[in-house]
């Protein structure tokens, strides 16, 4: 029955896709994160839906859309070289088999958020791609909080409706991207023209949000609460009065504390102490290893290459009468745990280095606009809030990923082609309507430019001498001697 | 029951949306929301050229005594 329901949402979207192709688009982004060929037991699972509607949406595009800002901007650059480091490192990696199972589904992200951003030049469809995105995660994170309400939770027990812990619905991955997109939910309450915001709209949005709270405490993740750590200090910036919006923050701390299952704030407390913890002394002797490793591969192993890894795992811890006891254990093959190391291990330093700047630069052009539209009223009233919610999604992404490998999650990737698309639109269409004194209108500078090129010399037709006798005949003559 | 239901709800919003975005007129193209809307300039007509100063004709009735 669900196969059947799942087909058919397929279909039916697909087909409306064919009256406005960008609706390929977004049902790709519906593929990629709902995964509903995972989710299904027979039918979709064995056809490469996700294949047939990356050519859909790219056909769509070519056939139907405007091209004329299709000129690609300097972090588009940046992601098609990190996609060439990217097809190098594994066609030279140090375990072919397990890097090209990786690349199968990276090239595939990293070539979608290259093309997107050509795609999003109306407010409209940014929208909805945010939209579609929203949605297609609620489908997960809803499951996952009225679970956890329902007592239900559990580090990697949580069941968010697929029986293996991996992509999306890994219980870290979710966490981090659960918490980013509440920014991006609030956001919407507020703000969107496609779902208007009315009290029933709003209700699903802060109901939305609740749940993806809930999602680190039902998967028991640290990571989670270290995301919602920074995502109420980010919230705190866009809050009008602060005060309140501190007491509000302690009243929820103070009051739901006593709710929270034991066996969740015993795993939050083991985040101080993390030398008797095996998890997080693992992380740091892969860490450790990484850097050794990217010393001899200063252009990274290819995907997957901390399949090599052999640790020695340092885990001695003090007891309360201060004796020290020594632990030592020994592991291989542990995964990297945090998006930073996986990028050196698998990409070098130079991939590294463009991981860096492709998302460092989305800050900043975020924080740009935030800042440049904050005092914007009427149309433009809804700039400065989108840019500050997609600054906050990418930071709590990039402190989730300090944890988590999830450098090329096709997630963070949308989120980036929805900010060079946004930035891309806010040049041309939000600055050309925005007052500015100093602004020169385009019939201006044409003026301008055709009097500069009357008023420059003919370099061509230079100005003849006259002879003697022309300069006698044709300059002025103040009289003679003879008075004549 | 809880997995069907929120996949349930799940759907029907992408559906609602995906809805909302075909009749939507602005999908394809930004509108102009200016407000402003500017009386169309056409060229200007051409007035007969009075008989005189304009074209150096002799004005009937000018060379009186």
């Amino acid at each position: 029955m669900r196969d059947l329901f799942l087909i058919g949402f397929l279909v039916g979207i697909m087909l409306l896709g064919f009256r406005r192709p960008f609706l390929f688009l977004c049902t790709y982004i519906y593929v990629d994160i709902v995964s509903p060929q995972r989710l299904s037991y027979y039918l979709l699972s064995s056809v490469p839906i996700s294949l047939m509607v990356f050519v859909a949406s790219f056909a769509g595009w070519a056939m139907n859309d405007d091209k004329s800002l299709s000129k690609p901007t300097p972090r588009q650059i940046l992601l098609i070289i990190l996609l060439l480091l990217c097809a190098y490192t594994t066609a030279t990696a140090d375990y072919p088999d397990a890097a090209a199972e990786k690349w199968d589904w990276v090239w595939k992200a990293m070539v979608f958020a290259i093309f997107m951003p050509v795609t999003l030049y109306t407010r409209v469809r940014i929208e909805g791609i945010l939209l579609f995105m929203l949605l297609s995660i609620s489908s997960i994170a809803i499951v996952g909080g009225m679970k956890t309400l329902a007592g239900g939770g559990g580090y990697g027990t949580l069941n968010l409706m697929v029986a293996n812990n991996s992509g999306m619905y890994e219980s870290s991955t979710i966490s981090a991207f659960a918490i980013s997109s509440i920014p991006l939910i609030l956001y919407m309450a507020k703000y969107s023209t496609i779902v208007v915001p009315t009290i029933f709209s709003r209700l699903y949005w802060y109901a939305f949000a609740f749940a993806c709270l809930l999602i680190p405490i039902g998967t028991q993740t640290r990571t989670g609460l270290l995301c919602i750590v920074l995502m109420a200090v980010l919230e705190l910036r866009a809050a009008r009065r602060r005060m309140t919006y501190l007491a509000i923050m302690a009243a929820i701390v103070i009051g739901g504390i006593p709710f929270l299952p034991k066996s969740y704030t015993q795993r939050m407390d083991t985040i101080q102490g993390y030398h008797a913890d095996a998890s997080a002394s693992t992380r740091l002797a892969v860490w450790k290893w990484t850097i050794e490793y990217a010393k001899d591969h200063p252009f990274g192993g290819g995907f997957n290459s901390y399949i090599g890894n052999k640790l020695e795992i340092d885990m001695s811890y003090k007891t309360a009468d201060g004796t020290v006891v020594k632990m030592i254990g020994y592991d291989a093959g542990r995964a990297f745990h945090n998006a930073y190391f996986e990028m050196l291990g698998e990409q070098g330093y130079p991939g590294l280095a463009i991981f860096l700047m492709v998302h460092l630069i989305g800050i900043v052009r975020m924080e740009v606009i935030r800042r440049t539209y904050r005092k914007h009223q009427g149309e433009n009233a809804w700039v400065s809030p989108l840019a500050a919610a997609l600054q906050n999604g990418h930071l709590i992404y990039m402190l989730g990923c300090s944890f988590v490998g999830i450098a090329f999650q096709p997630f963070i990737y949308f989120m980036i082609a929805v900010e060079i698309g946004f930035d891309r639109y806010v040049q041309t269409h939000i600055k050309k309507r925005a007052w500015n004194p100093f602004r020169k209108r385009r019939r201006e500078i044409e003026t301008e430019a055709q009097i500069a090129q009357e008023e420059e010399p003919h370099p061509e037709a230079p100005t003849p001498q006259p002879t003697m006798a022309e300069r006698r005949r044709t300059q002025p003559r103040w009289g003679t001697m003879s008075g004549k | 029951m809880i997995d069907t239901l929120s996949l349930l709800l799940a759907h029907f919003l992408l559906g609602f949306v995906a809805l909302k975005m075909l009749v939507h007129p602005h999908l394809n193209e930004e509108p102009n929301e200016t407000g402003r809307h500017f009386k169309t300039v056409l060229p200007k007509k051409q007035t007969p050229r009075r008989a005189g100063v304009e074209t150096g004709e002799i004005r009937p009735g000018s060379n009186r005594a």
